[in-house]
């Protein structure tokens, strides 16, 4: 009717509206309309609004004092029953809290992980604007992503578009030899960039001006940890560290050392034509060889604008497959990584691990719940006196949750305790650097007070409802409510804590499996006794050392072996470009590796030849020979392939010499053995070293010995082909771990809940058993009597557990070329596992019950 | 009967004096000015609603109004208990008083 002379905001009306029945609202809302029209003398809008709101707050508080007074009054009370209540069932009150303090120590330690894994790359000032770009590959029979851009990319996306206020390219050396004075080490983690970076991004800096950091073209930016290794604690600026024994850089700033939640990591910074002395070619259009990371303009739509870019190579190189595509750079560490830019990252094990710190908690709500309305009949008298001297069912159920709610923060007391004692150990599994202080910081608190709060309200409302129904008539005059109240419910919740450890149980054991096939898998090669040796670069100066390293330990009895290659095993063969085969272009069918090595190389790795021979010098140099894999040549065809011709890159015209068997040239957890070319060349990377399995320290130190004789400038590092390939696995195997573990603390948790529960039922039945015992029944008969129920509930939660967890492996699988076949042992294992542990966990209680004297059980009342 | 208490007794005493014209903001002033400082609307919110629920009062909706932003004012009016238990609030209070006088109090 007067809508517009209104002034009582909008909101407020909506939140009284939850407090007030229809019409005292509207005499309220009344009254504060009046009110606020009696105080005209504020002149501006804004001033008066401003006082009307806070009229009506103190009108609701002086109206609710009261109210608030009694609440908090019962409020106490309720703290100080629940307080003695704990006090008073010491044994029950051990279980629940040390379940619901397990749960939430569990909880934290993952929404600790969690939130790390989801705060990458957000402490860049720019974060929401800056964007990698990737380029996509179609194949006939395959798409791939690479993250990596051609190296002229940058320039004209700059020169094109203005919607990119910066674009940066960033390459990777590799491992180098880097030197100052007398100290020298192979650094692996060197970029290159352009001179926009430390304006892109916003990697702090502790000594020097991060504008003209890399004006100069010989500047070197370096981290904290490198200026204290080569220089201790003098003054790094200005010093002069040699790169490859070839290139002097002048330090010219310092960076704090990249923060662990950065997807690049890195010790230097040198600028950006250092690849080009390297030898890397920076100006093709079909070489991918460095990282692009754009800015763009604020109010720019990402997805509008890589629609616009997508097929840009095509303007440069007509022949090429290369889409191009952006990644938001926040979205980097989750969604795609070096190892696997096919984007299933990370996000996966972010998902796994929040569902399964859920699960956990559920667990110990349950045992809570369980363990509260089993004791029910302890509370029923209070209950009864209560209704009766007044309460109501609300306060009831209010006295409850505020129970609850006060035991999940005296567990919340107790988990510091249990993070600080498996913090080393998750430490070690994630690969981060927790301290017990990250778990309780600021960004923390939102989580800690909400899963305490929220394990407290769940846990406590199923006996809140429960305990709140009871009528005080009947529990007053003693006559018990049945057992079999709730109990049904109860024995539903044990049934759905037991299917999710089934459940934790299998999935291990599946994980466990599979990780243990893919280390052992053969790998078409023999990687054990093979010492690996980087040499940081392929150029003619390391050649002659690898070939005078060889022919000097050669001569050992130790050694049975030596070769080398231009990549490693564990990550083998460059793309090739132009391959041509009777007139096909293979490349274009699908990517195609290939690599360089040295004589010897399929002999000292024991990968069998299937046709045709291996390199031998009895034919000279090799050259214009080729090697295939057995997957290149069932590509090319049924017939034999020897002698056939294949083309290189219009270059290199080669002949296939022989076929060996595939090997696996990365991590089998990723891709099928793709095809692979090998042709003989003195350009190498790494040596590979047979040894002999016995006495290998003295072998070790005979190479290096050796080493040092020959190549006293660079440093002798080594590494083990097999833990080399096992690294590849470490992924999976932490995800393995973490869950191993959690599934013993879901179990654990379980079998607390169940201990308190078969206690609790031992217990009400004491006289039962006496009269039982009495009449004749025998232990065992009485055992079987007490077990048969939670029994039967293992056999159900089975039949639940199996097919949910064959389902979810049976997914998890697919993602793996190289899989376990899913089979029914680790069920039935995991089913047993339970029946065992159960069985031990009921039977203290049953057969302490069952052996009792029933003397003393019929007199116990 | 029970007695009433002392803001109760103010409430209902205020609403007899407003005669039909008693609703919340009258009902607040007439108090605040009778016993000479300004009282919190909250203050007599709990009070009216406790005399309504033992039955001395009776509310009925009155016509909307332009200072209520168009909302309908609330009329309180005394019932017959209400009426009895005012005199009997009376009664104590003379009984309590009777003889102490003004003098004997300085």
């Amino acid at each position: 009717m007067f809508p517009e002379t209104r002034k009582t905001p909008k909101w407020i009306e909506r939140l009284l509206r939850m407090f007030y029945a229809e019409d005292v609202l509207q005499e309220r809302l009344g009254d504060f309309e009046e009110f606020c029209h009696r105080k005209t003398r504020y002149k501006s809008k804004f001033r008066k609004s401003i006082r009307c709101f806070f009229l009506v707050i103190r009108i609701l508080l002086s109206e609710s004092q009261l109210s608030l007074y009694w609440s908090f009054a019962m409020f106490k009370n309720y703290v100080t029953i629940a307080f003695r209540s704990l006090l008073r069932h010491k044994i029950f009150s051990v279980i629940t809290v040390t379940g619901l303090a397990l749960g939430i120590a569990a909880f934290l330690l993952i929404s600790v992980w969690v939130l790390h894994e989801l705060s990458f790359d957000r402490f860049h000032d720019n974060a929401s604007s800056i964007y990698r770009v990737s380029e996509i590959r179609h194949f006939p029979d395959q798409i791939r992503q690479n993250f990596r851009t051609p190296g002229p990319l940058s320039e004209q996306l700059k020169a094109h578009f203005p919607e990119i206020s910066k674009s940066v390219r960033v390459a990777l050396t590799g491992e180098r030899v880097l030197r100052s004075g007398s100290r020298t080490f192979y650094e692996d983690y060197i970029l290159t960039v352009d001179e926009e970076f430390f304006s892109l991004f916003s990697f702090p800096f502790i000594e020097g001006d991060r504008d003209s950091a890399l004006d100069e073209p010989n500047a070197i930016v370096i981290a904290e940890r490198v200026a204290q290794k080569y220089f201790g604690s003098e003054n790094p600026i200005g010093r002069v560290l040699t790169l490859d024994n070839r290139f002097d850089f002048t330090v010219t700033a310092v960076m704090k050392d990249i923060p662990s939640n950065s997807h690049l990591q890195f010790d230097m910074v040198v600028p950006f034509d250092v690849v080009e002395k390297l030898g890397w070619m920076t100006d093709a259009w079909d070489f991918s060889m460095a990282l692009t990371y754009i800015q763009l303009e604020e109010s720019v739509d990402y997805r509008e604008f890589e629609r616009k870019i997508a097929g840009l190579v095509k303007n440069y190189d007509e022949d090429t497959n290369i889409e191009l595509c952006l990644l938001p750079l926040t979205k980097i560490h989750l969604y795609s990584s070096y190892d696997n830019p096919d984007g299933r990252g990370r996000i996966q094990y972010v998902y796994v691990f929040s569902f399964l710190g859920i699960l956990i908690l559920i667990v110990a709500c349950i045992n809570f719940m369980n363990l509260a309305t089993a004791r029910s009949e302890d509370r029923s008298k209070e209950i009864g006196m209560r209704k009766v001297i007044g309460a109501s069912k609300t306060h009831i159920i209010r006295q409850f949750l505020v129970e609850a709610v006060f035991i999940a923060f005296v567990s919340l007391l107790l988990s510091p305790l249990l993070i600080q004692l498996v913090l080393p150990g998750f430490n070690k599994i994630t690969g981060e650097t927790f301290a017990l202080s990250d778990f309780f910081s600021f960004a923390m608190v939102w989580v800690v007070f909400g899963v305490t709060l929220f394990t407290g309200v769940l846990s406590g409302s199923y006996p809140a409802l429960v305990l709140s129904a009871f009528e005080p008539v009947k529990v007053l005059k003693k006559r018990t409510i049945s057992r079999r109240a709730g109990s049904r419910m109860r024995k539903g919740l044990v049934l759905v804590q037991m299917s999710i450890s089934l459940i934790l149980i299998i999935v291990s054991i599946i994980i466990y499996s599979q990780i243990g096939y893919l280390k052992n898998k053969d790998l078409g090669l023999d990687e054990e006794h093979v010492v690996t040796i980087p040499l940081g670069i392929a150029n003619e100066e390391n050649s002659q050392i690898y070939k005078r390293f060889k022919n000097d330990i050669i001569r050992s009895a130790q050694i049975e072996n030596v070769t080398a290659a231009f990549t490693h095993p564990t990550y083998f063969g460059t793309q090739a470009r132009d391959v041509v085969y009777e007139g096909r272009k293979l490349d274009e069918e699908m990517p195609i590796n290939v690599t360089s090595v040295d004589f010897d190389f399929i002999e000292t790795l024991k990968i069998e030849v299937l046709e045709g021979r291996s390199f031998s010098q009895e034919y000279g140099a090799e050259k214009g020979n080729l090697i295939i894999n057995e997957r290149l040549a069932t590509i090319l065809g049924n017939e034999s392939v020897l002698n056939k011709t294949l083309d290189i890159g219009g270059r290199y015209k080669g002949n296939i010499v022989g076929v060996v068997k595939d090997f696996h040239m990365e991590s089998a957890s990723n891709a099928f053995i793709g095809p692979l070319i090998l042709f003989l060349n003195p350009r190498i990377n790494y040596i590979f070293v047979r040894i002999r399995p016995d006495d290998i320290p003295s072998t070790l130190e005979r190479m290096e010995q050796t080493w040092l004789k020959i190549a006293p400038h660079l440093p002798f590092t080594y590494n083990f082909l097999d833990d080399e390939f096992d690294q590849l696995y470490t992924d999976v195997e932490n995800l393995g771990a973490i869950l191993r573990y959690f599934t013993i603390i879901a179990g654990f948790i379980a079998c607390l809940g169940l201990f308190a529960l078969s206690s609790f039922a031992a217990g009400k039945r004491t006289k039962e058993i006496g009269i039982r015992k009495v009449l004749g029944s025998s232990v065992g008969s009485i055992l079987y009597l007490l077990n048969k129920d939670f029994f039967r509930l293992i056999l159900m939660a089975n039949l639940l557990a199996w097919p949910v967890s064959w389902v979810l492996m049976n997914n998890w699988l697919q993602n793996f070329p190289y899989r376990v076949s899913l089979s029914w042992k680790a069920f039935v294992f995991a089913g047993l596992v339970t029946f065992f542990v159960a069985l031990v966990t009921v039977s203290y209680q049953t057969l302490k019950a069952a052996l009792a004297n029933p003397a003393d059980s019929l007199r116990y009342e | 009967m029970k007695l009433l208490s002392r803001s109760e007794e103010y409430v209902l005493l205020a609403v007899w004096r407003l005669k039909g014209n008693a609703y919340t903001l009258s009902i607040l002033d007439q108090i605040s000015s009778v016993t000479g400082y300004q009282w919190q609307i909250g203050a007599i919110y709990v009070p009216l609603e406790k005399l309504r629920k033992k039955g001395y009062l009776k509310k009925t909706k009155g016509d909307p109004t332009p200072e209520r932003g168009g909302r309908s004012k609330f009329l309180y009016e005394l019932t017959d208990s209400g009426r009895m238990a005012l005199k009997a609030i009376k009664e104590v209070h003379e009984s309590a008083w009777a003889g102490v006088s003004k003098i004997a109090l300085d």
